[in-house]
């Protein structure tokens, strides 16, 4: 009996050491978990800002729409190929060319996509002495280039919300349902504030208010000063409508949402029979006549990033703003 | 019945030791000392844009793979891997070789899917690559199989269809070789102890053949008959007398 308990147990240590051995081999069943992935690394951000930067100057310096649309989209795309035309009529020979931008030590705010299209947020200085620049970039494809889609100025005294991030500490990005599912869609939001400032109806109690928001407030004391500046010569009508709503949004710490949207101003002048307005030597120059009998209609573009409260009725708050004039007819 | 039994278990530890023996003997030639089993190479042709795995095909983690690849024609090639989301995106409903299974040492399953046959964005100038290789002539991909989704894609450097490609896939599995060893070992080890088991029975038998000549007859029962059945034959028995 002992000899073949001897052989068995030799077997079985044998086969315990081979086992042991093949164990060590770690092969193991693949889980497939996988996480949502950054729209961007931290160093790939200062790449595309650089080749951005030096396709938008190269397009600036050479008035190129077509340039300029290999790495902007509308609606910054027709603001600012709006103001190539202006610049083109107003200085043809480009000698007050716009200034050279650079974006500099970038803030990135990252979203995780687990797929594409995909976006990101960058606030960084593009000039000296110049206001952060809040942009939005998005690309559809894994090949496609960023592209920058909306281009605003940060608020000087205007808290900047806290943004909510996710457990790996990326920012976290409002799905199009979770948009379409707020109390106060976007597009109502926008449209609320366009008709606020045109000078229409309060918008309705639920939507987020811009009544004591500094930027809208400001804005409509500039609106209020152009029928100032005319006095009985012509009257002025003011009216904002909106021109872009972005599907991007970040989820703000306190349950808000941090959006971007597009507003166009046209402020029409009608002149009152008698008299005439007489513009300076650029407006002049854009016009194609110093005097105008009849109207003159101004057309300017806002992009606008703008917080809205988690609350209904609470205090939305603009915190960038860019605002550029696109168009000038007069007669 | 006893006798039955360490009998088939002297021919089952032969075979089986035979058998695990020259599996891992197999085995041990297969991987070779650089730990690594290698298949190829193999032709492989598309005439869409890329030759690319499944995320399930990799379903094993732990070895670090080798994909050697090469263009027929010598021009350059491009060999990547990347995550399922930016693949997917990247190739979009473009013309290409799916391979979903890969059984060694080379049996695979693939299907052609998508529809254009355009070039795609020269792959190399895609930043999200996780790893890659490119140039003309052999290019070997080397990459630890990580948790998660990942593909695995040929491609004409330039991004453009018709990738026709010979693939030599490996499969480096640290102390694959010296477990091939173990087994080699441990199947002579069960060939080793069936020959002793067996050798030792025959000797038993040829003892209990010799055992009237020897037998001392006051070691023998009084009572024969009240002997327990399951006490062993009584060679067996015989072999803890001392001669």
């Amino acid at each position: 009996m002992r000899p073949r308990r001897t052989a068995i147990t030799l077997t079985v240590l044998l086969a315990t050491v081979a086992l042991a051995g093949c164990a060590e081999i770690g092969i193991e069943e693949n889980t497939f978990q996988t996480s949502p992935l950054p729209a961007i690394t931290d160093d790939r951000t200062a790449e595309v800002l650089a080749v951005a930067d030096e396709v938008v100057n190269e397009a600036n310096a050479a008035r190129d729409p077509e340039l300029l649309a290999t790495v902007v989209a509308d609606p910054l795309l027709g603001i600012d190929v709006a103001r190539y035309a202006l610049d083109a009529t107003a200085d043809p020979e480009n000698t007050d060319p716009l200034p050279a931008v650079e974006h500099t030590d970038p803030t990135v705010f990252v979203p995780r996509f687990a797929s594409y299209p995909q976006w990101f947020v960058t606030a960084s200085a593009v000039q000296p002495d110049a206001p952060l620049r809040l942009e939005v970039l998005g690309r559809g494809t894994a090949s496609a280039r960023w592209i920058t889609s909306l281009s605003t100025d940060l608020l000087a005294d205007v808290e900047f919300p806290e943004l909510a991030l996710d457990d790996e500490g990326y920012v976290i990005a409002r799905s199009p349902s979770e948009l379409a599912d707020l109390e106060s869609p976007v597009e109502e939001v926008a449209a609320g504030h366009a008709a606020g400032l045109s000078g229409g109806e309060a918008a309705a109690e639920e939507t987020p208010s811009f009544v004591d928001d500094a930027w809208t407030v400001a804005r409509q004391a500039i609106d209020a000063q152009r029928g100032a500046a005319v006095a009985d010569a012509a009257t002025v009508q003011i009216m904002y409508e909106v021109t872009a709503v972005l599907p991007q949004a970040l989820e703000t710490a306190d349950g808000g949402t941090l959006v971007f949207y597009a507003l166009a101003e046209d402020v029409v002048y009608q002149v009152q029979p008698t008299y005439f307005l007489q513009l300076d030597e650029a407006t002049a120059a854009l016009v194609g006549t110093a005097e105008i009998t009849t109207s003159l209609t101004e057309r300017w573009a806002a992009q606008l990033a703008v917080y809205l409260p988690p609350q209904s009725g609470a205090t939305a708050r603009v915190i960038g703003a860019r605002v550029d004039r696109i168009g000038l007819i007069g007669s | 019945m006893q006798r039955g039994l360490g009998t088939a278990l002297r021919i089952v530890l032969l075979v089986l030791g035979v058998l695990v023996a020259l599996i891992g003997a197999a085995a041990s030639v297969l991987i070779g000392s650089d730990d690594t089993a290698q298949t190829g190479p193999h032709d492989v042709f598309t005439p869409g844009v890329a030759i690319v795995t499944e995320a399930e095909a990799l379903h094993y983690v732990g070895p670090t793979l080798h994909l050697t690849v090469s263009r027929e024609d010598g021009a350059p090639v491009f060999v990547g891997v990347t995550n399922e989301v930016d693949a997917t995106s990247y190739l979009e409903q473009q013309s290409r070789r799916v391979v979903s299974r890969v059984q060694l040492p080379w049996t695979i399953t693939a299907n052609e899917a998508g529809a254009g046959t355009d070039a795609l964005p020269a792959p190399s100038q895609q930043p999200w690559w996780i790893d890659s290789v490119e140039g003309a002539g052999a290019q070997e991909l080397v990459w630890p199989i990580p948790h998660g989704r990942y593909v695995l894609a040929v491609l004409n450097a330039d991004g453009s269809p018709a990738v026709d490609v010979q693939v030599t896939l490996g499969l480096e599995i640290e102390g694959a070789f010296y477990a091939a060893l173990a087994v080699t070992a441990f199947g002579l080890a069960l060939v080793l102890v069936g020959a002793w088991l067996w050798i030792r029975a025959r000797r038993h038998r040829r003892a209990a053949v010799d055992e009237p000549d020897h037998f001392d007859q006051t070691d023998q029962p009084d009572q024969p008959d009240q002997l327990d059945p399951a006490t062993p034959p009584s060679h067996a028995r015989h072999g803890t007398v001392t001669p």
